[in-house]
């Protein structure tokens, strides 16, 4: 018993505590703290006290907030979807292409980011806004000004604009290690271009395929800049209304009870969706 | 299989001036060979010699820039990899790892839309006949390598294309297994009576499996024929050098005779050559098979080409002995022998070699 506990542990829990660390303190804390606010009672003066109650949570059967919460799933759902369409494309051109177009595409790819969430936006607004490029150039033709803010295709527009990189990169990482000859192999036993697809690339990029909706849609639930700008106040979704009820309302029990929800809704769609292909990853192994 | 080609009857694949143009420097072709039913045919060269890009081609992986390929006389340059119906099998295997070996074995069954009873029992026949009858379950990252191949054989030959294509099958597996596969390969194409195109860069491989062997090298072929062909009348120096050892000896053609042909090499050698239709003062190339060359003991008689050297180097290898050594006055030669006395031998010993007129080959520059 000379050498202490901490000798003995793996070398890995040294490289992990930093990390770990900061993310107990500012995060697992203050979220168990939320969660502990959504059991508080509101109080009109004391904004809350510490009677227990599950009244933030049944107020949320309400039907003005399901309405709320089932659009920012359909929006998640559609943004994930428009995601797929552009970025699988993308994404096995990529995979397959030399390492210099690949490094170009890359850095395209991802230059969205590097711009700040609020300029960027405020981007869209010049192009969609009322007199912007795109109502411009139609007037200019005669025709009538086009609604293409605060409604929600702008919304997913938005979104779609940002997340897209978080699909593209974990799919071609998918895509990247499948054995070209593998695409060579099933043309030559009969298949035609979109069989080999949908037979041979699909089934073999799915892990990067699911980890890619995984980002975008939990991204994309939880987005709040990007609705609020082009959204506007038509479009509320699941991040406005708790900022609204916190900010503005300082309803921060219910507030709370909103928050716990979606970050448990979204917890458990990743824990499902990492089942889905960890079983997927195995059978591929075939253990 | 040889009575087809007696007939004259029509090739089962022909390949007319095929070029492929990657860039001005990198040129396969022209090239023309015919393959008549049931043949098996060996690209042979070193890589890069342009032997994939043709098998390449005729499976529709590459487009040829000229001339046409024609299967059973019919062109198919045009039509896409997935109609040509030729079975290709892969040097890495390419079995798909997400699905079993049945259903890898299947999978152009499915795309044809072959019924479940016909589905299984053709599956069922392909896995009986690679030897591999209960494995269907498995997945191909659980087999051996040569399982594998053998899943991949299987996955071509079920759907009873109309010739069979191999890239360098065999060369992901280590050398036992190689030998085992080569003689494996060999029967099942002679059971099943298809065509063949064998690409390789392994001479053995090439010797021991071919009915016909082409050696490519620089995107031109370089010798169409028999193993034996190939390697006892090698067409040019290239040849001679990439199948099997070889001693190329400079030389000049000093003297031609009904019977034989006298060169001088550049080594100060004077050798009796095998007929050939050199005429005096032609520069060529001599060669002489390693294993062809004599050791002479002391009281034996005269014999032609009758040498002196001395040994520089001597190896011995188990089955024979590797004798490098100088014939005087200054020649280079290897020779190979299963001969007893080279055992006592030492560098520095002098010896006496000889070896026939007839294994002495003359060959153009």
């Amino acid at each position: 018993m000379t050498s202490s506990p901490w000798s003995q542990r793996p070398y890995w829990t040294a490289l992990i505590a930093p990390l770990a660390l900061y993310l107990v303190v500012f995060l697992v804390i203050p979220f168990i703290n939320i969660i502990f606010l959504s059991f508080y009672t509101y109080s009109p003066t004391h904004i809350w006290t510490t009677e227990l109650t599950i009244a933030n949570y049944v107020d949320l059967l309400d039907a003005s907030f399901m309405t709320v919460l089932l659009r920012t799933l359909r929006l998640g759902a559609v943004c994930t979807v428009i995601c797929v369409l552009f970025g699988y494309p993308l994404a096995y051109f990529l995979a397959r292409a030399s390492r210099r177009i690949a490094l170009i595409g890359l850095f395209f790819l991802v230059m969205p980011l590097m711009v700040s969430a609020v300029i960027r936006t405020f981007g869209w607004l010049v192009i969609l806004g009322r007199n912007g490029l795109v109502n411009s150039a139609i007037t200019a033709l005669g025709l009538d000004r086009l609604p293409l803010l605060y409604n929600e295709s702008a919304v997913v527009i938005g979104l779609a604009n940002v997340f897209v990189p978080f699909m593209v990169l974990p799919l071609m990482a998918s895509i990247e290690r499948i054995n070209p000859a593998l695409e060579e192999a099933a043309r030559n036993l009969g298949a035609s271009w979109f069989q080999t697809f949908r037979r041979v690339i699909l089934p073999l990029s799915r892990p990067g395929l699911i980890s890619g909706c995984l980002l975008v849609y939990s991204a994309a639930i939880s987005a709040f800049v990007v609705p609020m700008l082009m959204g506007g106040a038509r479009v509320r979704v699941i991040g406005r209304q708790i900022y609204d009820q916190l900010l503005i309302s300082y309803q921060w029990p219910n507030a709370s009870a909103i928050a716990t929800l979606l970050v448990i809704a979204t917890t458990c769609f990743a824990f499902a969706v990492l089942a889905l292909t960890r079983r997927s990853a195995r059978q591929e192994q075939g253990t | 299989m040889t009575t087809d080609k007696e007939q004259g009857s029509t090739p089962e694949l022909e390949i007319r001036n095929l070029v492929k143009r990657y860039t001005a420097q990198s040129v396969v072709g022209p090239i023309s060979l015919s393959v008549a039913a049931g043949e098996f045919v060996s690209l042979l060269g070193p890589s890069g010699c342009g032997k994939t890009t043709t098998l390449r081609c005729i499976a529709g992986f590459e487009t040829p820039s000229e001339g046409s390929i024609l299967l059973s006389g019919a062109s198919i340059e045009q039509q896409p990899p997935n109609r040509r119906n030729v079975g290709l099998v892969f040097q890495n295997y390419a079995l798909f790892p997400h699905l079993t070996v049945f259903e890898n074995v299947a999978f152009g069954l499915r795309l044809r839309r072959v019924g479940d009873a016909e589905l299984k029992q053709r599956v069922g026949r392909a896995l009986e006949l690679v030897g591999l009858p209960d494995l269907g379950g498995r997945y191909p990252r659980q087999l051996s390598g040569g399982q594998q191949q053998r899943i991949a054989i299987a996955r071509s030959v079920v759907l009873e294309p109309r010739i069979l294509l191999f890239d360098e099958p065999l060369s992901n597996l280590d050398l036992k297994l190689r030998l085992a596969m080569r003689k494996e390969l060999r029967e099942l194409q002679r059971r099943l009576g298809k065509t063949a195109v064998y690409v390789t860069h392994d001479q053995g491989e090439a010797l021991a499996l071919s009915d016909r062997i082409v050696v490519m090298s620089n995107g031109r072929i370089e010798q169409i024929g028999s193993p034996w062909e190939i390697y006892e009348r090698p067409a040019n120096a290239f040849v001679a050098d990439f199948i099997g050892g070889s001693n190329l000896i400079d030389a000049i053609v000093i003297r031609v005779d009904a019977g034989a042909t006298i060169i001088a090499t550049d080594g100060g050698l004077t050798l009796r050559a095998s007929p050939n239709t050199c005429s005096v003062g032609d520069r060529v190339v001599a060669m002489v098979r390693p294993e062809r060359v004599r050791l002479i003991a002391d009281g034996e008689a005269a014999v032609v080409n009758r040498l002196n050297a001395r040994i520089k180097e001597v190896t011995y290898l188990g089955q024979d002995f590797h004798l490098s050594m100088d014939v005087l006055p200054e020649q280079d030669l290897t020779v190979v022998t299963r001969d007893g006395a080279a055992r006592g031998l030492a560098a520095g010993d002098n010896v006496v070699v000889a070896v026939d007129a007839a294994d002495v080959l003359v060959l153009s520059r």
